[in-house]
């Protein structure tokens, strides 16, 4: 009673939102526990016992054997300069697309817009064997630009899509205030768009980094090199259906933890770009 | 001079065309074009390998269509469109909505509901069908709890398998639709709500009247894009059912995958793949044209 | 014209190639060997201490090996020495000129002749090399079968009369697995072999024409078989979404008495906790003899191109002097005619292959004949029979159709 008479009517509410979200994540993340557990079993105990929370015996050995199977240090470098390059494609050739599109107001664009839209539909397997071909052909076989090349292709609609989405939510005021300054498009898009759109792009960095760095479709057609290959590529490696006891677990559930442990870190930084109000703020200065 | 001729409408347009060219010439090179010559080639008679083809015309896809799977498999497809994008997005909103509004820790919900996105879909494929497993994790706790009688075979099942696969789904997607509900709010001026509360507007009442048409462009967003997650789905129920018991869990896209993969029919695959694509454009563009009518009555 | 261009660039790249990497040649390898990667490194390895003037360039294959080279065939993109099993595919990629013809090399004359037509094509050619002799038996707990004064049965009724006494004790009899292609090694292959293939020993071929009669009772037999077992209760709690792979811990685990699966898996399944046996799956009716299975194990391939003195060093290297280190690591059935190093094969499977040599009429595994648009259905038909949403009639019926369909194409 106490309590309740202290804690405002916000407040309780703002405690009862929180008591629910504290469940329903713990909830969601529970599965995952699952991986991190497995991760530092030993290989007969992840056979024997699924149901349980803490292993009797935890090791480091998986994470260490997946660590040296993989050759994760170039496997790392692999995986980081594809991902790097293909965001900085997706998020420059994306914004200026979507401010051309957004400003416009053109017929022909808006067309261009409904095609881009109706084109992340289309599978990516369609494209899968022509695009074998061109590569050869254009010598981006085995290359680093090639493969973000690919997947700037098949995702920039999305990325299109996404901020086209947001910056038609933006005031056209605050252009035109900024033509009335004297300032081109370009200007307008450096100085006044791309500062509000932090936290979509922060989004779409996450949207669409994350599929990049956990892809195998791509990758296994652009990157047939050992030399060449990503972190994903190598854990797929481990999972067989045929095998002796099919799948080496160990060495997938090792792997899983030190393959998605970088992307973590990343998102864990991202988040500084969803901090509420930035557009907020932003328009109101 | 040239230019004069123009108008300042007119050379802004141009100026906005020569802005997303750049994006255009790598879409069409790397994803159109290749596209386009599969299109090409679901009417021949190309054996996947070789240089020589024959026409075919429609032989293909009446083949596909005509298969005694096919209804299944389309069936399950919008089945599970129909379940899945509505409940899916309710559940995303709401607790954006939640996240939105628990301060602080709201970054710590947001990151735990988006950590399944993290990993690959196979390694979360693997973990389900341990969860679902007859002597997996799911019966195992039933059975502990005393609920023996609600444990089965829920993958086995043709009742349950559906309904089990789509619970994953949003299990997995669930944080990634939440991101952008959650980009959808921060674009709300903050200054609305507390107008809103100086005029005594309840929750519910914030929700529907300011939130919801407010966000309407994340709601367009997502409704497209949770549609066409599950048009393109393959590699989920690739490792968790392989499309079975028989055709019960097979969608669209993991048929392609089928035939072009394993059946290494590779004219079927893209003939149906070109069905895939018209049929994602087709319910996509009726819902964007449904909800671009919404947004601009909302605003 | 092209041609000139396309040879004097050939000409300056080697003469480039030579001059930086002191004529080292780097050979890709694609190897199916997820279950057994330390193995491979090593095997490897030990090839290039040999042969210092090779490199090599590994990737580890995912199962559907056709899956994951005919993108790569497709554009000229195929590994140097490559994973390869017997049937359709790989006759079709050394009929088009994709692969060579292995014929006369060390590794063919070093093969025993059983496993070769499998790795033909109908123009004659070899287009690959086994990696050993498989098949597929029953592993069984040998205790459980004592307890209860069980012999391994000799035909199907027996084996129905076992099951039942193994049930009434309170224990799961067999493990099923339908829910993947696997199913097709264990249930169909014998089924098909010992119902179909005495009266059709040309069974290849007529699969190869479409003349193969498939919608019969002896066909839906081997859909009703596992019906029966599934029905009378003989199968684990959930057979209908079991993986071949959750199938093989439960076997390990102890969690059923017997397990129909790979000779490959020999490795694993026979240095479980308890003792186990192996028996021949008696898919026969009593009073007739077994037709067993003498299948091929996937084999190895080599890409036509620039590299194919070297890749063909390394399959007589396999199918030779590095034999024994690949198979120690799976502890699978040789093949070679000299096996020159120390091969490591299980008693209890020594014994098995000599009673299964000396049958007369044996019969292939399923992926080495039928078309390669009927292997999805297998698994599915299977779910279905079982599920009750088809009766095994229909099923071969569905199964006859694809299979002719497949053919006119």
């Amino acid at each position: 009673m106490k309590s309740a008479r202290l804690l405002g009517h916000r407040q309780r509410a703002r405690l009862g939102v929180n008591v629910a979200m504290i469940i329903i994540s713990l909830l969601l993340v529970l599965p995952l526990w699952y991986v991190l557990n497995n991760a530092f079993k030993v290989e007969q105990e992840i056979l024997r016992q699924p149901l349980v929370l803490l292993p009797s015996t935890a090791t480091l050995a998986n994470v260490v054997r997946a660590f040296t199977a993989m050759n994760y240090p170039l496997r790392f470098m692999n995986s980081v300069v594809i991902l790097v390059l293909s965001c900085v494609l997706l998020v420059s050739l994306g914004t200026l697309a979507a401010f051309g599109i957004a400003m416009a107001r053109s017929r022909f664009l808006d067309r261009v817009y409904t095609l881009l839209v109706a084109m992340i539909t289309l599978p990516f397997q369609l494209a899968m064997v022509p695009l074998i071909f061109m590569l050869k052909g254009f010598g981006l076989m085995n290359t680093y630009w090639g493969t973000a090349l690919v997947y700037s292709g098949w995702f920039l609609p999305f990325v299109i899509f996404i901020y086209t989405g947001f910056m038609r939510t933006i005031p056209r005021e605050l252009e035109e205030a900024g033509r009335v300054d004297g300032c081109g498009l370009f200007r307008s898009l450096l100085s006044i768009y791309i500062p509000l759109l932090k936290s979509v792009t922060g989004t779409v960095l996450i949207l669409r980094g994350v599929p990049i760095w956990n892809d195998l479709l791509v990758s296994l057609i652009t990157l047939s090199r050992s030399t060449m290959s990503t972190l994903p590529l190598k854990l797929y490696s481990f999972i067989g259906t045929y095998g002796s006891a099919g799948t080496r677990w160990t060495l997938v559930f090792g792997g899983t933890v030190i393959v998605s442990a970088p992307i973590l870190l990343v998102f864990l930084f991202l988040q500084r770009y969803f901090v509420r109000g930035a557009v907020a703020g932003a328009v109101k200065g | 001079m040239e230019r004069r001729g123009l108008t300042e409408a007119q050379r802004r347009q141009i100026v906005c065309f020569l802005f997303t060219l750049p994006a255009l010439a790598v879409v069409f090179v790397f994803f159109l074009f290749p596209m386009l010559r599969s299109l090409v080639l679901s009417f021949t008679n190309w054996d996947g390998i070789g240089h020589d083809f024959q026409w075919v015309g429609l032989k293909n896809f009446a083949t596909v269509v005509t298969d005694s799977s096919f209804r299944q498999v389309v069936v399950n497809t919008l089945y599970l469109i129909v379940i899945y994008v509505p409940v899916l997005n309710v559940i995303a909103l709401l607790l954006a909505v939640a996240v939105y509004n628990s301060g602080r820790a709201g970054n710590i919900y947001k990151s735990m509901l988006f950590f399944p996105n993290l990993l690959s879909m196979t390694v979360i494929a693997l973990i389900w069908k341990i969860i679902y497993n007859n002597g997996g994790i799911l019966n195992q706790f039933l059975k502990a709890v005393g609920l023996k009688i609600l444990a089965r075979d829920w993958l086995g099942l043709p009742q349950t398998v559906l309904p089990a696969m789509s619970f994953t789904i949003i299990w997995f997607a669930v944080g990634y639709y939440l991101l952008i509900y959650l980009a959808g709010l921060n674009t709300v001026p903050v200054e609305l709500y507390e107008s809103a509360e100086v005029e005594g507007v309840t929750r519910t009442q914030k929700l529907f009247r300011i939130t919801i048409p407010l966000i309407a462009p994340s709601v367009t967003i997502n409704i497209v894009l949770s549609t066409i997650g599950i048009i393109t789905l393959f590699d989920l129920p690739f490792v968790l059912t392989r499309g079975g018991p028989g055709y019960l869990s097979e969608t669209l896209a993991l048929h392609v995958y089928f035939y072009a993969f394993v059946q290494l029919q590779t004219t079927y695959a893209l003939a149906l793949a070109v069905l895939l694509g018209m049929f994602a454009i087709l319910i996509t563009s009726i819902q964007l044209r449904l909800l671009r009518r919404r947004e601009e009555a909302s605003r | 014209m092209r041609r000139i261009i396309v040879l004097f660039l050939a000409i300056f790249l080697v003469l480039g190639a030579g001059l930086a990497s002191a004529q080292k040649v780097t050979l890709t390898v694609a190897l199916m060997s997820s279950d057994i990667p330390e193995a491979t490194q090593a095997f490897l390895d030990a090839f290039v201490a040999e042969n210092p003037d090779i490199q090599i360039d590994f990737t580890s294959l995912p199962d559907d090996v056709e899956g994951f080279l005919q993108p790569k065939a497709a554009s000229g993109e195929l590994p140097d020495y490559m994973s390869i099993n017997g049937g359709s595919f790989g006759a079709g990629l050394v009929d088009k000129g994709l692969i060579l013809d292995l014929r006369g090399t060390f590794a063919d004359k070093n093969t025993i002749d059983a496993v070769k037509p499998q790795f033909t094509s109908p123009m004659g050619k070899l287009f690959g090399i086994a990696g050993g002799v498989s098949t597929s038996v029953i592993y069984y707990q040998v205790k459980a079968f004592k307890d209860l004064g069980i012999t391994p049965p000799d035909n199907w009724e027996d084996f129905l009369v076992a099951c039942e006494k193994l049930k009434k004790a309170g224990k799961t009899p067999l493990i099923i697995t339908p829910a993947d292609g696997t199913i097709a090694n264990t249930l169909w292959s014998w089924g098909f072999a010992n119902n179909i293939v005495a009266k059709y020993p040309d069974y290849a071929k007529r699969f190869r024409e479409g003349t193969m009669p498939l919608d019969t009772p002896e066909f839906a037999d081997v859909f009703a078989k596992a019906k029966v077992l599934y029905d009378k209760g003989y199968t684990q709690e959930g057979a209908v979404s079991t993986l071949y792979m959750d199938g093989n811990q439960m076997y390990i685990q102890g969690k059923a008495v017997q397990q129909f699966a790979g000779s490959w898996l020999a490795g694993s399944l026979l240095k479980t906790d308890f003792e186990t046996g192996i028996y021949m799956p008696p898919w026969n009716a009593k009073g007739k003899t077994k037709v067993p299975i003498v299948a091929t194990e996937t084999g190895w391939a080599v890409a036509e191109g620039p590299h194919k003195a070297q890749a063909t060093r390394l399959l007589d290297w396999m199918n030779g002097k590095g034999f024994h280190y690949y198979q120690n690591a799976r502890g699978n059935i040789p093949d070679l005619k000299d096996p020159m190093g120390p091969i490591k094969l299980d008693q209890r499977m020594k014994t098995y292959l000599d009673k299964l040599y000396s049958y007369k009429l044996t019969s292939g595994l399923w992926f080495e004949f039928i078309p390669a648009a009927t292997m999805q259905l297998i698994p599915k038909l299977y779910q279905e029979v079982l599920l009750g949403q088809k009766t095994p009639r229909e099923a071969a019926a569905a199964f006859d159709k694809a299979a002719k369909d497949a053919v006119k194409k």
